[in-house]
């Protein structure tokens, strides 16, 4: 099989892997022969789906030997074409699109070949021909294979920038259901292993200036959205978890796309839940740059999103009372929670507003969205001339015209709102 | 208080001859009409002064810049002239004087009249930059790299340090197409020079194979269920992809038709 089948066939099989970031690690090419990498992450083009391209995102391998239901290249699965690169051939390739500057490095994950130590150290191979052999010093993702030893991901992840396991799955039930093969250890144990490495790492790394280090870009996950029945409170409180306690430093998901037909996935003809991910990715901003935790965002009795307002508009829409709050003396994290105001010019405020009185023409040259702020700040102890606060008002300067006519109650739009309490307050905000 | 006079200042187009400018107009205490670059065909009206680039002049400026407002606004002034702000040489040499008046206060006037122009004109420099850190493409020719790019802003003095760096051992060159000009680095040590008809040669056998992969890459990555052209013109602008392999059929060099309605 020549070289552009196998990464036709490979590359297809890993287009369901989010996670394309190249982002968490600073090195610089002096000392090494080819590459560097730059904290911030550099994306190198944009697919059709508007998804980033950053790494070269392939599999190993798609000869696996395990029967996971929502998974293309399940063993079961006679359709799918087989294929398998050498170590050599993937390295090869990995440098001559990098050298065009076509990618920022290497992710690489694999279907299970044999075993789970066999596939592990297939890939330590070929990692290794790219930092030894080339002297390789672009980004490296790696999956960490769920089931192999521990001495084997130890050398893995002295290799990569990143690491990550994939939970797969929202929950337990759901894994046990659709994934037979992948008990919820085989996951979080390698994931606890990487924690505890780059933990160790950092205390060796104070004591040996030279010692190898270990995944520097730490630790990411991901998983499916839709596939199960979980409600997004649910899967919020799962990602704030994983940041808390395995101290991932992402957190991705992927709205389900039907693959394969099975009693116990969702139809085949169901459409991806893309804007319950574009919420969740939202949320996952709240809760990494906003000072929010996810019962503030969510709880019990709403347990969903609301379609219309992002989740940072629909709390402020519910915490009137917190509001407005005067820009010259709220701390950052109270800045942080007003709509229209994001990290950056939360800085740039408190900066400015130290040698000169702010005015919302100020304000809107810091990039403040005053659109959506104006109702919930005041400026010099004044709310912004000719506003009229009214609940309606609010509510159509946080959403869309068209968002609100798709919502309006005529018809089967209906069961695309949510149930419960929020339902009846945007109904209130509409009519009012 | 300097004079508005109505002379205009005409400079060698280098920051250094702009800088020299500057200082003349501070000498003189006047404060010229405009600025013209010796390029420029532009016939003025106005009676004109001639200004000889003078490099230590050049620095006295930058260093008078430096210790009365800070690095940062030297900076921000020496990138803003990299920038497609309009007028640029009299919002800087605005900028400028507000600086050496205001001192170091002026890093929180970010919203100022005369500093806000500028953040938001290098703001754009930067970003132009830093996406093309990802979306230029090279060519590889028995070993030397070679690219060309379009850009808006004059970006080779951004990159240049990002792709020494990054290709230590290469020797490659980058074009910018729109100011004629040529990066080239040899092993570490990079020039930027002035330079007109670059065009890259024909690929080798070799490289049109590598490009055809990462086409094709290119192709199988994309999720169609998911297909969303708006998002991805928002992030990656159709003014980009014209010296873009993946963008470019291999026969003609010209854009390739994708998808439809894409």
């Amino acid at each position: 099989m020549d070289l552009m089948e196998k990464l036709t066939i490979l590359g297809d099989a890993a287009k369901y892997d989010v996670a394309c970031t190249s982002s968490g690690n600073d090195r610089s090419g002096k000392g090494h022969a080819l590459g560097s990498a730059v904290a911030c992450g550099i994306c190198h083009s944009f697919s059709a789906d508007g998804r980033c391209i950053s790494l070269l995102k392939v599999l190993f391998s798609n000869a696996c030997i395990y029967d996971c239901k929502y998974c293309i290249n399940r063993i079961s699965n006679q359709s799918t074409p087989r294929a398998s690169f050498t170590p050599r051939e993937l390295a090869d390739l990995t440098i001559a699109f990098y050298r065009r500057n076509y990618i920022e490095g290497l992710f690489l994950s694999s279907g299970v070949i044999r075993s789970p130590d066999h596939t592990c150290e297939l890939l330590i191979k070929t990692l290794r021909i790219l930092r030894e052999e080339y002297d390789f010093a672009g980004y490296i993702h790696v999956k960490a294979i769920p089931g192999a030893s521990p001495e084997l991901l130890s050398v893995l992840g002295q290799y990569a920038d990143r690491m990550s396991v994939n939970i797969e799955l929202p929950s337990e039930a759901s894994l046990r259901r659709l994934a037979p093969d992948k008990p919820k250890s085989n996951i979080l144990t390698p994931m606890g292993f990487i924690t505890r490495r780059v933990s160790e790492n950092k205390e060796e790394l104070v004591h040996f200036r030279h010692a190898p280090k270990f995944v520097p870009a730490g630790q990411s996950t991901q998983m499916i959205v839709g596939a199960s029945p979980e409600t997004d409170y649910h899967i919020l409180r799962l990602s704030q978890s994983l940041y808390d306690k395995y101290k991932l430093k992402r957190v991705f998901f992927s709205a389900y796309m039907p693959l394969n037909n099975d009693s116990n996935l969702p139809a085949i003809d169901t459409k991806p839940p893309l804007l319950r991910e574009h919420r969740l990715y939202q949320a996952d901003w709240l809760l990494r740059f906003y000072h929010f935790r996810a019962e503030e965002i969510l709880d019990e009795a709403n347990p969903n999103f609301n379609p219309l307002l992002d989740p940072k508009c629909n709390w402020a829409i519910h915490h009137l009372d917190y509001f407005p709050v005067e820009v010259h003396t709220a701390d950052e994290a109270t800045l942080l929670r007003v709509p229209g105001i994001g990290p950056r010019s939360a800085k740039r405020i408190l900066m400015n507003r130290r040698s000169q009185k702010l005015t919302f023409e100020h304000l809107h040259k810091m990039g403040v969205v005053l659109k959506r702020a104006r109702y919930f700040i005041t400026c010099g102890g004044r709310l912004m001339e000719g506003l009229n606060p009214t609940n309606q008002n609010i509510f159509n300067s946080l959403t869309s015209p068209a968002d609100r006519a798709r919502a309006l109650p005529q018809g089967e739009q209906l069961t695309f709102l949510p149930e419960g309490p929020e339902l009846s307050e945007v109904r209130r905000c509409l009519i009012s | 208080m300097p004079d508005f006079v109505d002379t205009i200042y005409r400079y060698d187009g280098s920051y250094e001859g702009f800088l020299s400018a500057v200082f003349e107009s501070h000498a003189r205490r006047e404060v010229p009409a405009g600025y013209l670059s010796g390029e420029s065909d532009f016939l003025p009206l106005a009676p004109v002064r001639e200004i000889a680039t003078d490099q230590d002049k050049a620095d006295r400026v930058t260093r008078g810049i430096a210790k009365k407002a800070g690095t940062r606004s030297e900076m921000l002034a020496r990138l803003a002239f990299l920038s497609i702000l309009p007028d640029k040489e009299i919002m800087i040499d605005r900028f400028i004087r507000f600086a050496l008046k205001t001192g170091p206060k002026i890093s929180t006037m970010y919203a100022h009249e005369w500093v806000n122009p500028l953040e938001k004109a290098v703001h754009h420099l930067r970003e132009e930059a830093h996406l093309l850190t990802g979306f230029i493409r090279f060519s590889d020719y028995d070993g030397v790299l070679a690219a060309v790019i379009d850009p808006k802003n004059q970006v080779l003095p951004l990159l240049a340090p990002h792709f020494t760096d990054r290709f230590p051992r290469e020797v490659f060159m980058i074009f910018d197409r729109t100011h004629n000009q040529l990066l080239a680095s040899v092993r570490g040590k990079y020039t930027i020079t002035d330079a007109t008809g670059f065009a890259l040669p024909a690929p080798g056998e070799s490289e049109r194979q590598t490009r055809a992969l990462w086409r094709r890459f290119f192709e199988t990555i994309a999720i169609h269920g998911r297909e969303n052209p708006t998002c991805q013109r928002t992030h990656l602008p159709l003014r980009y992809r014209g010296t873009m392999t993946e963008f470019l059929s291999e026969e003609s060099g010209t854009p390739r038709q994708l998808h439809a309605g894409n």
